[in-house]
């Protein structure tokens, strides 16, 4: 019983950064139609932002806020920059993005070297709650929490508002959507700005969670990927449903099998893009 | 010698290993099984992470219980996540764990923080070794990095560097004649180098001192306080070189786990 209670509670707690890392990353997909390898990169910065901001303020919510604007603003910029310059040509943009992202990993090693960093937060961080007789970890709990509210929000947002709309409408066809008098260019950089807004939040969470250096960026780059290319490309509640997914099979995998743990993130990648080349949600 | 020190002196009978699927994680932890169930101890669980393990919960919430203690040869920023995740998991204050040295490497200490408090740890440096050749090497590597902690591979390659400079010395600086070079190089033995003495054996491995650290705080920063000492280690142990290299190496499944 207990076995299954911590593995589970484990799983979701993965999940919940999961969906962090991919959630920005299907949002930029859908909208704008690259594949953004900078992704890691807004991670990466997000992350050493928020250690950078947790120790010059001491609070961790501050840090995590600050850091996660600082990266979006960072993102919007990009977009206007240099990504808005190759405008409709996917190919460019996406190296353009590969450009970045190695800018940005030697700009990271220059400003914060190569001493890997841990992001300790509040103190109750390090604590754990007792319910019934299984411990839970705080960070886990509140990594669920995060991912869970930012997902209830992003969702009534898409679904239920206006501008929500107008996005749906832009992912579904962006000539379309011009057409009806709605700025998609300004919608592409607000997406854009929301991406890495979230990908800076599971920079924050994730160098709490499981520490910051340099080349981080590149390697959580695939479970970004994973957990879009299960979902369905540009689709919020198949990110969701995805990491969720993921993030349990990941657990139990490791847990009841330890030696095919290589598989157990990657082979659902490639038996859903046998079958269901668009993703669990995705549209073609 | 981890696990002559596992089991003489740390008393441990029962062991977890968790260690990283690839060659030095398959030479660790089969290193330590072969002495440690010599002498009587048993390896009742093998735990092969993946390099770079993104998350340690499922391993840590599956150490039996009946493990004395766990052997962690898990290196790196992968290292934080573990050591962090059995101090979560409260595995770090019902038993010891025993680390292949670079797991509390200096450079990793800060990050690290209080999850790593008590953490031992064999390896054949550390930053607070008390000889005055190694608190000279300390004070000016800091002089020049203004950093408080000195990592492990400044301080092993300042003893390479400086056991090449001495056989130049020795040859004169005829550096040209390679075969005489070379057989001055490993007949030279540096006797006080930043992790104490260090020569050759006859296959071109290092003997060295392996040092048994633990992970203390004092006063703001933390430290491999070294708690003991095992003298001139070669990579054979106590073991036969001849007969040692006729063994095949060791892999996942070899030794086998017997009592797993």
């Amino acid at each position: 019983m207990e076995f299954w209670v911590n593995q589970t509670f484990n799983g979701i707690s993965y999940a919940a950064l999961l969906f962090l890392l991919g959630g920005g990353l299907t949002l930029i997909f859908g909208v704008m139609k690259i594949v953004n390898i900078a992704h890691g990169s807004f991670y990466l910065v997000g992350g050493y932002l928020g250690v950078a901001l947790f120790a010059a303020t001491g609070n961790f919510y501050l840090a995590l806020v600050g850091s996660a604007l600082a990266v979006a603003a960072g993102g919007v910029v990009l977009e206007r920059v240099f990504l808005r310059a190759v405008e409709g040509d996917d190919l460019r943009q996406m190296l353009l993005t590969m450009g970045i992202a190695l800018f940005v990993q030697d700009a990271c090693l220059l400003v914060w070297g190569g001493d890997p960093f841990s992001l300790r937060g509040p103190a109750y961080f390090a604590q754990s709650v007792k319910l019934g007789g299984f411990t839970f970890p705080i960070l886990r709990l509140f990594m669920i929490a995060a991912a869970g509210v930012l997902f209830v929000v992003l969702w009534w947002f898409e679904e239920k508002t206006r501008a929500g709309a107008m996005v749906r409408a832009a992912i579904d066809n962006a000539e379309m959507t011009e057409a009806l008098g709605i700025n998609v260019p300004i919608l592409k950089m607000a997406v854009f700005g929301l991406g890495a807004f979230l990908a800076g939040v599971a920079g924050v969470v994730g160098s709490a969670f499981m520490g910051i250096y340099p080349g981080l960026d590149f390697e959580i780059l695939p479970y970004a990927f994973v957990v879009v290319i299960v979902g369905g490309m540009g689709s919020l509640s198949g990110a969701f449903v995805a990491a969720l997914v993921l993030g349990l099979l990941d657990n139990f995998g490791k847990a009841l099998f330890p030696e095919i743990s290589y598989f157990t993130l990657f082979a659902p990648m490639a038996i859903v893009l046998a079958f269901r080349p668009t993703g669990l949600f995705g549209r073609a | 010698m981890a696990g002559d020190y596992a089991y003489r002196k740390l008393g441990w009978r029962k062991v977890s290993v968790i260690a990283f699927d690839y060659g030095w994680g398959h030479e660790v932890a089969g290193g330590f099984q072969r002495v440690f169930e010599e002498l009587g101890g048993q390896v009742i669980q093998k735990i092969w992470a993946p390099v770079n393990t993104a998350d340690f919960g499922p391993y840590v919430a599956s150490l039996k219980p009946e493990a004395d203690g766990v052997l962690d040869v898990v290196t790196g920023a992968a290292s934080i996540r573990l050591i962090g995740e059995l101090r979560k998991a409260g595995v770090l204050d019902k038993k010891k764990v025993l680390a292949a040295g670079t797991a509390t490497d200096e450079t990793l200490l800060t990050a690290l923080g209080d999850s790593a408090l008590g953490v031992l740890g064999f390896l054949s440096w550390s930053q607070v070794l008390d000889t005055p050749e190694n608190k000279r090497f300390v004070q000016r590597i800091k002089q020049m990095t203004k950093k408080d902690y000195v990592g492990f591979s400044a301080a092993i390659n300042y003893g390479a560097a400086m056991w090449i400079a001495e056989a130049i010395r020795q040859v004169g600086g005829d550096v040209e004649n390679k075969d005489k070079f070379f057989q001055t190089l490993r007949a030279t033995e540096i006797k006080s180098s930043p992790r104490g003495p260090i020569k050759i054996d006859k296959y071109g491995h290092i003997v060295q001192n392996i040092y048994i650290r633990r992970v203390d705080k004092v006063g703001n920063l933390y430290q491999n306080t070294v708690i003991d000492t095992y003298p001139s280690v070669g990579q054979f142990w106590k073991y036969n070189p001849e007969e040692y290299l006729k063994q095949p190496i060791y892999s996942r499944d070899n030794p086998p786990c017997k009592y797993c």
